[in-house]
């Protein structure tokens, strides 16, 4: 075996265990109008996430040549992602997933702002800086679901 | 469907146009358009997403012109950075970068920009003309597209996202497949099964439209982003000269008027055909300049027809790529993907049935096109530097600004914290999918498509039996499908059969 385990390899395996959980378990539908459709692309995901396992191991993985995927310039390290790369991802979704606490917690009003100079001043923006951006976006927010669904386009925001 | 009904909606959608609101609706689009259009890291996908949650329930009328002057500009901003800074805004823009920089680095940073802003709107007027010319014979051409044919060119459509997509044609399928499998989840319209939702009502419904893609797209994107603290610009490195020099750009672009014309058919022929994009336009348009030019030795050296010709073909596509996914519900290139769930969201359904019943409407889009493309490069024209300094602003900020209205975005939906958790959970899908190089566009596809796929296929089935697909039309598409699946073995195939001969002549 020449490939190394890598991210993409945990990846492609937990995609491959996705499918043929989905796949076996719609067999138990009972109409076959609801089962064909999903069986088929299960069955064929499985087999194109299978052969990219298998290059992928193999080491037939060709370095792809752009470095632009879908218009989004793509990181140049590598085709793959590193561990050290998704440990920066878990620290900015932990970010978002506080924002998404806080949220619930206090309401998107009071977080919004909290969140944004907080994460401007840990991240070594100056006291003003990080005051005037919070002032602006806590000001964008609150006229978004205030102002903006009152007077000008009512239930835009969560609503009405 | 009569010739009169076509006059009368394309002024309905023309007159349409004239009221306050859209006015101010194309106004922010361009604006947001050109912004966007200057950071490659955002990008005008990215803008129409942001905006999805915010436009259920708006007029369609309202709502598309907005979206639609975002997606017009998003190319004329990006030739700007690509002339004066050597960074392409968008993959549009990188045939621009060669001749353009290298007009700059001469001094002639004026005459380019000049030259590729009125490129860019000609480029987008030519094109919607096309389109407006060829609604006429779009019309029976739908009309000729029942299920049998509506099943096979979204069959086509998946297999043409997914192998023009950058990266591998396999992973280009594998995410087809997992949005496929992401549209299949809710209630089975004929049967009623609730298929996948293991006992939770919340995904009766389907899984959110919105939490989808602003999962998979738009936080992905941005917590990528907030890798890096570096502005795309961190000095003030360019200016884009006076009206004067700006102006020289304008005349040369009508001293080469055979050249934009070839251009711009170029980009509109690209732009109808399903999935490919503009970086094929440029490279085309960009090609025949060479090969048709008087002195094509100085292409690359800073030759003003090597600006013309991308920027007239970019802009170019926007309007046969409008017109595809208008007619017949799938997507003419990446962008239009993304375009195609904003249709769907206020409550158009992209197809045969939106061009005979709303034609008004897809009328208006076309000539809203045709307004930004001109407003767009004014702004531009008159606005060049100013805009520049958007370059230098530190992503952080645009992080800040931009993470909670994902958040606000997905809740706004439907007023459920769940909207927001569905959205976490298919970010951190979208993470695993974007450092290993898988394209969003097909998944965004087969979500979207995947429920008419299956209604398509059962309809025609039950219609036309197990041999449904043998009309002519299907045929074609079908056989289209196979052999772009098959292209690379094909051409491998061809290569091995060549290789024997090759040895023996050396």
């Amino acid at each position: 075996m020449k490939g190394k385990m890598n991210v993409h390899c945990y990846f492609l395996i937990i995609l491959m265990a996705i499918m043929l959980f989905l796949g076996i378990y719609t067999f138990t539908y009972k109409d076959i109008e609801t089962k064909l459709m999903p069986i088929a692309v299960c069955g064929m995901g499985f087999v194109l996430v299978a052969n990219e396992l298998r290059k992928e191991l193999t080491g037939q993985k060709k370095q792809a040549s752009d470095d632009v995927v879908d218009n989004v310039q793509m990181s140049e390290d590598g085709p793959t992602a590193t561990v050290s790369e998704l440990r920066l991802y878990v620290i900015g979704f932990a970010w978002v997933i506080g924002l998404f606490l806080s949220a619930y917690l206090i309401g998107f009003l009071i977080s919004t702002p909290l969140f944004v100079f907080v994460y401007m001043i840990t991240h070594g923006r100056t006291f003003l800086a990080s005051c005037i951006t919070t002032v602006v976006m806590g000001g964008t927010i609150y006229g978004a679901s205030v102002a903006l669904q009152m007077y000008l386009f009512p239930g835009i925001v969560f609503g009405g | 469907m009569d010739f009169a009904y076509i006059i009368q909606s394309f002024f309905d959608g023309f007159f349409s146009l004239f009221h306050l609101n859209i006015l101010l609706g194309i106004v922010i689009g361009v604006v947001l358009g050109l912004v966007v259009g200057l950071l490659p890291a955002i990008g005008a996908s990215m803008i129409i997403v942001l905006i999805l949650p915010f436009i259920f329930g708006v007029d369609p009328i309202f709502a598309l012109p907005m979206l639609t002057a975002i997606m017009a500009v998003n190319y004329i901003a990006g030739s700007v950075t690509a002339i004066l800074m050597n960074i392409p805004g968008s993959t549009a823009s990188v045939a621009t970068v060669l001749d353009g920089f290298a007009m700059t680095r001469k001094g002639e940073g004026g005459p380019a920009i000049g030259a590729a802003l009125s490129a860019s709107a000609l480029g987008g007027i030519g094109s919607v003309l096309f389109a407006i010319l060829m609604m006429p014979v779009v019309f029976p051409v739908v009309l000729a597209f029942k299920s049998a044919e509506m099943f096979s060119i979204i069959l086509l459509a998946m297999c043409f996202m997914a192998t023009v997509s950058k990266g591998s044609t396999t992973k280009g399928l594998i995410s087809g497949c997992v949005g496929i499998l992401l549209g299949f989840v809710g209630f089975h319209e004929t049967t009623a099964a609730a298929r996948w939702t293991f006992g939770s009502i919340y995904v009766y419904d389907g899984i959110s439209i919105v939490s989808v893609m602003l999962g998979l797209f738009a936080l992905t994107i941005l917590l990528d982003m907030r890798l890096s603290d570096e502005p795309l610009a961190p000095m003030d490195t360019a200016q884009a000269g006076n009206l004067r020099e700006l102006w020289k750009g304008v005349i040369e672009v009508f001293r080469h008027l055979g050249l934009w014309f070839r251009s711009t058919v170029i980009g509109y022929i690209v732009g109808v055909i399903p999935g490919v994009g503009a970086e094929t336009a440029i490279w085309v348009s960009y090609g025949q300049a060479k090969m048709t030019s008087k002195d094509p030795s100085s292409f690359g050296t800073g030759n003003i027809e090597g600006v013309i010709a991308p920027e007239s073909a970019n802009n170019a596509k926007e309007g046969g790529a409008f017109l595809t996914t208008m007619a017949f519900g799938i997507p003419g290139s990446v962008g239009m993907a993304y375009m195609l769930v904003a249709f769907m969201v206020v409550g158009l359904q992209p197809g045969p049935r939106m061009i005979t019943e709303n034609a008004n409407v897809c009328f208006a889009i076309l000539q809203t096109l045709a307004i930004s493309n001109v407003v767009g490069a004014a702004v531009c024209f008159f606005g060049a530097t100013l805009l520049l300094k958007v370059t230098r602003v530190p992503p952080i900020y645009l992080f800040v600004t931009i993470m909670p209205l994902t958040l606000i975005g997905a809740y706004n939906h439907h007023a459920l914290l769940s909207d927001i958790i569905i959205m976490l959970i298919i970010t951190v899908l979208g993470i695993f999918m974007h450092k290993s190089r898988y394209p969003f566009a097909p998944a965004v596809l087969g979500y979207v498509l995947a429920p008419f796929f299956e209604l398509y296929f059962w309809r025609a089935l039950s219609l036309g039996g197990p041999l449904f697909f043998l009309t002519p039309i299907s045929i074609i598409l079908i056989l289209s499908t196979i052999f772009m699946l098959g292209s690379d073995f094909f051409i491998s195939s061809f290569k091995r059969l060549l290789k024997p001969e090759g040895r023996k002549t050396a």
